[in-house]
């Protein structure tokens, strides 16, 4: 039995598919959305709350009993925090997704709503990855699965990804595996729906016995967890 | 029940294709799948130069260039050097996965700098290759070697006492001088050493064909396979002549 704490900003929509759909039979998804996450994600102010928000909830995780963490949102907030602190392997969305996506192709896009645009480009960045990156491609407002008046637009604009920017594989910014599929279908090119890949890449670690390197995410000399905790909760 | 192609870059007999399928045993695979392993046909006697490369890729190809009509739901390369991969991409629907691709950029979901520590320094010339085409060489802390020779066929046993230390003692340099904060083995041959490394490594190690293992099943799972973009189809598939040198090379 693998136990894998989902971390988010926003608790899932009613009727969000199945986050377990593509895991093993005796791995257990437990999702928490986090106590008080900002408004928005729009800006470097938003993001350092974001990431003491995911902190806080994910900090605690391997004394719950938890086997890993994924951190389910591509902005990958409180990311490096969790891993510093916690010995369990700790996925984060935005991360794995374009790693993942240069083993399929060379380069990939990643379509976000506008109000994610700048973080997603800050992290291509971040990680490293420009050279590999087509494009980070503003597709409007939040989009789901169900969105009938959306799509054709957003199969417009990945099409140009791939004909206009040169990438070869897409990636998404919510968990929306129909969205995905129907994409790909059209397409013909991978489209890598993050959160579902973090889970799946949660498991496969576990399967391995490999978590992220404490040479690269160094642990604090001293823990806060009682301060991190107190400060997240309030409003 | 998903079936997954296992092709392995030498040939060889039964006993020796065992110390490749213990790989099996270092790694929880995932619910309702199989792997069967397939030595090629066409082989160098060793990765050390670019007409063994040339051998390596042909080898390959021609070992799995049916898989997807003979109902394999995914491919795993047997090898950190990827030989192979890019051509058997380009004609499979089905995932391929290539051992060394996939081991660097798993490396990277876990730390910002990895070293590969392979056997000997003739294996150079197969990571630099990888690393070129990802345009990852920044992300590359060191390529080490313990100064051992290799053996395809028996791969480490019987000279764990003598090999191990020396590897350890490599792996060390990797993460002391060069800054690696993750381990990758730098064969598929150097499995049996995985669980000494890493039970005495402040890092991760990663073994790259247990990894291929899960990776295949996520690709399975989540539907995921290359880009047709990335790695385009030929016009026409020379499977015929593939074969008809599969056979040319058995009998020499």
């Amino acid at each position: 039995m693998a136990r894998i704490l989902m971390l988010t900003l926003r608790a899932p929509a009613v009727g969000a598919s199945d986050f377990s759909a593509n895991l093993d039979a005796d791995t257990q998804v437990v999702h928490r959305a986090v106590a008080v996450a900002p408004d928005t994600t729009v800006s470097a102010h938003d993001w350092a709350l974001a990431d003491l928000a995911v902190l806080a909830a994910g900090q605690g995780a391997e004394s719950e009993g938890y086997d890993a963490v994924c951190v389910a949102e591509t902005g990958d907030y409180g990311l490096g925090a969790l891993r510093s602190v916690l010995s369990i392997p700790v996925i984060g969305a935005g991360r794995s997704a374009m790693l993942h996506a240069l083993t399929l192709g060379n380069r990939f896009s990643i379509l976000v709503p506008n109000s994610r645009y700048y973080r997603i480009k800050k992290l291509v960045g971040d990680y490293g990855l420009d050279r590999q990156c087509a494009s980070v491609c503003a597709i409007g407002a939040e989009t789901s699965d169900s969105d009938e008046t959306t799509f054709p637009q957003i199969l417009a604009q990945a099409q140009a990804c791939l004909d206009e920017d040169g990438s070869d594989v897409l990636c998404l910014d919510t968990h929306s595996p129909a969205l995905a599929s129907r994409l790909a279908d059209k397409l013909g090119t991978p489209v890598i729906e993050p959160i579902s890949l973090s889970l799946k890449l949660a498991e496969s670690f576990l399967g391995l016995h490999l978590s992220h390197s404490r040479g690269a995410y160094p642990a604090p000399q001293v823990r806060k967890q009682p301060l991190i905790t107190a400060i997240a909760e309030t409003r | 029940m998903s079936r997954v192609l296992v092709i392995v870059p030498f040939p060889m007999d039964a006993s020796n294709l065992e110390l490749r399928k213990a790989q099996l045993r270092s790694v929880k695979l995932g619910d309702g799948i199989d792997f069967e392993y397939r030595p090629v046909r066409i082989a160098p006697a060793n990765y050390v130069s670019q007409q063994d490369s040339v051998l390596a890729d042909i080898g390959i190809l021609e070992a799995g260039i049916q898989a997807e009509s003979e109902g394999f739901d995914a491919v795993c390369i047997d090898t950190v050097s990827d030989s192979g991969m890019a051509a058997l991409r380009s004609v499979l629907n089905i995932p391929v996965i290539g051992a060394g691709r996939h081991a660097m950029l798993a490396a990277l979901m876990l730390g910002e700098k990895f070293s590969i520590l392979a056997m000997w320094d003739r294996w150079r010339h197969l990571y630099t290759k990888t690393l070129a085409e990802l345009g990852l060489a920044h992300k590359c802390a060191s390529l080490r070697s313990a100064g051992l020779q290799p053996n395809n066929q028996s791969l480490l046993s019987g000279k764990e006492d003598e090999f191990f230390p020396h590897l350890h003692a490599a792996a060390i340099r990797c993460i002391e001088e060069d800054g690696a904060d993750v381990i990758i083995l730098g064969s598929t041959t150097m499995h049996e050493a995985h669980s000494y490394l890493a039970e005495r490594l402040p890092v991760p190690v990663i073994n790259p064909g247990p990894l291929t293992y899960r990776l295949a099943d996520a690709a399975i799972k989540l539907r995921l396979r290359h880009s047709r973009i990335a790695y385009p189809s030929p016009h026409a598939p020379a499977a015929e002549r593939l074969r008809t040198m599969g056979q040319a090379a058995g009998a020499i």
